[in-house]
């Protein structure tokens, strides 16, 4: 029987194997979870499946990490969504950081995106978290005056 | 009964974050006989925007060393890695799990290897591949090979 799992180490929960995190979804996903007090406005956006995984994955979150999670904009269904254009476009704005050899990294999600091949900008929006992004190139040690 | 994983287990990895950009990955074959599951972990580090990852699977053979090389799992629009709803950013990781029983035994396959690429190569793409063989039907202490001294070194911390 061959399994597939996808994800993003951003929704594991720290120090929780991923395989380990993906039974404990299934398990949760299976159960009834209408009791959990947990609420997010993307969640108004997910069709049914997609709202019960992620509310599985909630309630995962918080046996981990004693809360419930406090931003779930990199989590799959939350980008499978944006992809889809069933979930509106993130309005929140932060600094993407390109380093010397042409990485950008988002601030907000730490993700890295790399430069392109054909030497066009990055694009203005990070497809991981889903904020908007002010380019800022980061100066060279050397060239910063304390 | 040792539960120490390198008494159980074998790894293979390829990629340590290798640019797959216009190109695949793949690593060792790893047989199979007298062990009873695989996994194939998967993870992409700095990625680029406009690429996708095309590729993730299993692969089997009739021998380590690739003979009769076909797909054990699938990489396609619905199928077991769904290209449809590809992994495309830093972090985000594809675990694919298979059991000595879903191998072409008519075929005579016995070798597993996992494989992960990318076909755009707007940007570099870097993709770590990890093989995982495990459920040895005959634990025994150092599966991975004999230890060489700085090259393959077991250690925990009784040593």
């Amino acid at each position: 029987m061959i399994t597939v799992i996808k994800g993003n180490k951003r929704e594991v929960p720290p120090m929780l194997p991923p395989l380990v995190w993906w039974e404990q979804v299934m398990e949760a996903e299976a159960s009834d979870l209408s009791w959990m007090l947990w609420y997010d406005p993307l969640l108004e956006y997910l069709p049914p499946d997609d709202l019960q995984r992620v509310r599985a994955k909630a309630r995962v979150w918080l046996l981990a990490m004693g809360e419930y999670p406090r931003d779930i904009n990199c989590w799959w269904e939350i980008r499978q969504g944006r992809k889809a254009r069933i979930i509106p476009l993130r309005d929140k704005g932060t600094v993407g950081a390109i380093q010397d050899d042409g990485v950008l990294i988002c601030q907000e999600c730490k993700a890295r995106w790399s430069a392109q091949h054909d030497g066009s900008d990055h694009a203005n929006r990070c497809k991981l978290c889903g904020c908007w992004w002010i380019h800022q190139v980061q100066p060279r040690p050397e060239e910063v005056r304390i | 009964m040792s539960m120490r994983l390198t008494e159980h287990a074998v790894f293979d990895i390829d990629g340590s974050g290798s640019d797959v950009g216009g190109t695949t990955i793949s690593t060792a074959y790893r047989s199979m006989e007298d062990f009873a599951r695989v996994m194939a972990y998967i993870e992409l580090g700095t990625w680029n925007a406009t690429d996708d990852l095309d590729h993730g699977r299993l692969e089997a053979a009739q021998d380590t060393s690739g003979t009769g090389l076909g797909e054990l799992t699938s990489d396609a629009a619905a199928g077991n890695y769904d290209t449809d709803n590809p992994l495309d950013a830093d972090g985000d990781f594809l675990i694919i799990e298979a059991r000595a029983e879903d191998l072409d035994v008519e075929g005579s396959d016995v070798a597993v290897r996992a494989t992960a690429g990318e076909d755009g190569n707007s940007g570099v793409d870097n993709v770590t591949v990890v093989l995982v063989t495990y459920g040895s039907s005959y634990p025994q202490k150092e599966l991975q090979g004999a230890p060489v001294t700085g090259s393959k070194v077991y250690a925990d911390p009784s040593t």
